[in-house]
C-alpha cells in the first residue's frame, strides 16, 4: 500500500543515514545521466530504487560503489566519502552489481576465499557462517561453472555479506531468476535485513517485488529525483481501508446517498477514470453501475454491508481497492515507459 | 603490507587454479628438448657445450621470442580475465585502492614471467647439457650463463608490461596478445639513423653487449638499461592512469 510521502528525501527508520547522496551528478559529454541526485537511507531500511529504462539507476548504483566517477556532489557511506576515501567507504558496503560473476574454473569455496583474503578481519568461521546463511554448504566444493543462476545469486550474496557491511547494494537481484528463485531471494533479503540488521538498496524493474521487499522507494527519472515514498503497512489501519463498491445500476444513486449520510464513511472522488471505472452490463443483461470509492475503518464495514442489504441495494462487488505500486509508478513517471 | 601480500597471493591462486596452467611450461620443455636434439643431430659443433647452448638459445635472437609469446599470452589474462568474467566489479568494490590492486597484478605478472625464465633456463640447460655436454668449454663461465637468464627476463618483462598496458586499455585478451606480440615482432626492426637508438627496440636485448657488439654506434649497456627503465616507467604510468581513472561499466 502506498502511504503518505515521508518528507522529501530524509532517512526513515534509523536516524543517522547509512547512505547519503548529495547532489550527485554524472555527465557524459554535455548530457547529464544523473542530475543533482540526493537521497538518504537509514539504518536497517530496505529501499527500492525505481525508474524507467535509462533513468540512471545503474549509473547511480555504480557511482555509490565507486565503479563510476562523479562530476559533482559526493556520496557518503556511514559518513565516509566515496570520492575522498573510497577504501574506507567500501568497508561498509557489500554488493552485487548486475549479475553475480565468479571465476568459473574455481570452486565456490575458492571464489569466496578470494574475497575473504581481501578484507582483513574476516575469519574462516565467518565465511562458513555466511555459507550456511545462504544455504550453499553442500555446493562449496563444486566449480562455479556448474552452478545454476540461483546458486550464483546466493554465492553473490555470500560475498557481499562476508565483511559484515552496513549497507547491501543489489542491482536487479532477481534478474533472470525463476519464480521460485525470486521468492527465495526475497526471503533471503528479509532474513538478512532482520538477522544482520543492515540497510539494503535494491534496484529492480519488478515493481511487485519492490512492493513486497521495501520500506521505501526512491523514484528517479532522467537522472533526477521524482519522489520518495514510503510503502508503510500501518497507513491502512489508521486511515481506513479503501473500498470499491459496485451495485446494480439502478441502485447506484440510492447507495451513494446512504453512504454520504454516514459520518464514519468517506466517499472518494476517483480522479482518473480508466475503463475499469465504467458501468457495464454482463452477458446475461444485468446492469452493473460504475464503482463507488469509499474509505472506512475496519469495524464499520460489516455495519455498512448490513445497512445496504437492509435497504435492498443489490451489491455486486465490494473489494478492497489496492493502489498497486505499478499504478503509482506510472503516475509518477508519466506513463508510457515501464521501468 | 600484509593485506597487499594477500592480494598478491589471490592473483597467484587465480593463475595457479586456471586449467592449462602447466601448458606453457610443457611447451617450453618440448621447445628445449626438441631444439637440442634437432640442432645436435644437424650440426653438432654449432654449440661448444651445454653452457653455450643455453646462453645462445635464451637470447632474444635464439628462441627468446618464442618464450616471449608464451609469457605474453599467459600473463595478459591476469588483467583481461577480470573483464571477461565480469569479476572486475567484485574486485574493485573492496576496501582496496585500484592502485594497490593493479600493483598486485603487475607484481604477479613479473613473478609469473620469472617462473618462465627460470623454467626455460633449467630446461635449456638440462637439454643442452644432455646433448652438448655439461663440461664447460673455453670462455664459458657461470656468471655469463646467469646473466643470459637475467637478460632474457628483462626482455620478457618489458614486452609483458607493454602487453598488460594494452590489456588495461582494451580489456580484451585477444587484442592485448595480438598487439603485444606484434610489437615484440618489431624487435628485430632496425633503422640506421641516430634517433633510432632512443627507440625501444634496439635496447631490449642486453645480451648483445656481453658478446661485445652493440646494435648501434654509441650505445652501451648503461644507455640501454636507462632507456629500458624509462620505457618501463612510461608503460607502467599509463597503465595506472588508465586503470585508476576509468569508469567500469
Amino acid at each position: 500500500m502506498i502511504g503518505s510521502n515521508q518528507g522529501v528525501s530524509k532517512a526513515g527508520i534509523g536516524q543517522t543515514p547509512i547512505l547519503r547522496l548529495e547532489g550527485v551528478t554524472k555527465r557524459i559529454g554535455s548530457r547529464a545521466i544523473v542530475d543533482h541526485l540526493s537521497f538518504e537511507i537509514g539504518g536497517g531500511e530496505v529501499v527500492g530504487l525505481l525508474g524507467p529504462n535509462g533513468a540512471g539507476k545503474t549509473t547511480t548504483i555504480r557511482m555509490i560503489v565507486g565503479l563510476i566517477g562523479m562530476n559533482e556532489g559526493d556520496i557518503y557511506i556511514a559518513g565516509q566519502s566515496v570520492r575522498a576515501n573510497h577504501a574506507a567507504a567500501m568497508k561498509c558496503v557489500g554488493g552485487i552489481i548486475e549479475n553475480p560473476e565468479f571465476y568459473p574454473y574455481m570452486s565456490g569455496y575458492d571464489n569466496l576465499k578470494q574475497y575473504q583474503r581481501m578484507t582483513p578481519g574476516v575469519s574462516e568461521e565467518r565465511m562458513l557462517e555466511v555459507i550456511r546463511l545462504v544455504g550453499l554448504t553442500d555446493a562449496m566444493g563444486r566449480k562455479v561453472k556448474g552452478y545454476s543462476l540461483g546458486m550464483r545469486q546466493r554465492l553473490g550474496i555470500a560475498q557481499a555479506l562476508l565483511h559484515r557491511p552496513k549497507l547491501l547494494i543489489l542491482d536487479e537481484p532477481t534478474n533472470g531468476l525463476d519464480p521460485a528463485g525470486i521468492r527465495e531471494m526475497r526471503e533471503y533479503l528479509k532474513r538478512i535485513a532482520t538477522e544482520e540488521g543492515i540497510s539494503v538498496l535494491v534496484s529492480s524493474h519488478l515493481l511487485a517485488e519492490i512492493e513486497l521487499m521495501c520500506h521505501r522507494v526512491v523514484v528517479i527519472q532522467e537522472g533526477k529525483l521524482v519522489t520518495v515514498q514510503s510503502l508503510a503497512q500501518e497507513a491502512k489501519t489508521t486511515v481506513g481501508i479503501h473500498l470499491e463498491l459496485r451495485v446494480a445500476a439502478e441502485h447506484r444513486e440510492l447507495a451513494r446517498g446512504l453512504l454520504a449520510m454516514r459520518k464514519d464513511v468517506q466517499l472518494l472522488e476517483q480522479a482518473e477514470g480508466g475503463s475499469e471505472g465504467l458501468a457495464f452490463s454482463s452477458l446475461s443483461g444485468v446492469q452493473v453501475g460504475a464503482p463507488l470509492f469509499l474509505q472506512a475503518a475496519e469495524a464499520v464495514i460489516p455495519e455498512l454491508i448490513a445497512q445496504l442489504a437492509a435497504e435492498r441495494v443489490r451489491i455486486h462487488r465490494l473489494e478492497e481497492h489496492k493502489v498497486s505500486l505499478e499504478d503509482e509508478f506510472l503516475k509518477w513517471t508519466g506513463g508510457n515507459r515501464i521501468a | 603490507m600484509r593485506s597487499w601480500g594477500l592480494l598478491l597471493w589471490n592473483e597467484w591462486i587465480k593463475l595457479w587454479k586456471r586449467p592449462g596452467f602447466f601448458v606453457p611450461y610443457l611447451l617450453l620443455a618440448i621447445l628445449a628438448g626438441g631444439s637440442a636434439v634437432i640442432i645436435h643431430s644437424i650440426k653438432a659443433d654449432l654449440f661448444a657445450s651445454g653452457f653455450d647452448f643455453t646462453t645462445g638459445m635464451l637470447a632474444p635472437s635464439g628462441s627468446g621470442l618464442l618464450i616471449l609469446i608464451l609469457a605474453v599470452s599467459s600473463s595478459v589474462k591476469i588483467v583481461t580475465q577480470e573483464y571477461r568474467y565480469g569479476t572486475i566489479k567484485f574486485l574493485l568494490i573492496r576496501s582496496h585502492s585500484r592502485a594497490s590492486i593493479l600493483t598486485a597484478k603487475l607484481a604477479v605478472s613479473l613473478l609469473y614471467t620469472l617462473t618462465f625464465t627460470l623454467f626455460a633456463f633449467l630446461a635449456f640447460f638440462l637439454a643442452g647439457g644432455t646433448t652438448f655436454g655439461f663440461t664447460m668449454a673455453a670462455g664459458d663461465t657461470w656468471n655469463q650463463l646467469l646473466l643470459a637468464g637475467v637478460y632474457e627476463w628483462i626482455f620478457l618483462v618489458i614486452y609483458v608490461l607493454i602487453a598488460l598496458m594494452i590489456a588495461v586499455l582494451t580489456r580484451s585478451g585477444g587484442k592485448a596478445i595480438g598487439m603485444g606480440i606484434f610489437i615484440a615482432m618489431l624487435n628485430d626492426l632496425s633503422i640506421p639513423k641516430p634517433f633510432f637508438k632512443y627507440v625501444l627496440f634496439p635496447n631490449t636485448d642486453l645480451s648483445v653487449y656481453a658478446a661485445g657488439h652493440p646494435p648501434m654506434a654509441g650505445m652501451t649497456l648503461g644507455f640501454s638499461a636507462t632507456m629500458l627503465a624509462i620505457y618501463a616507467g612510461l608503460v607502467i604510468g599509463i597503465s595506472y592512469l588508465l586503470f585508476c581513472k576509468r569508469d567500469v561499466s
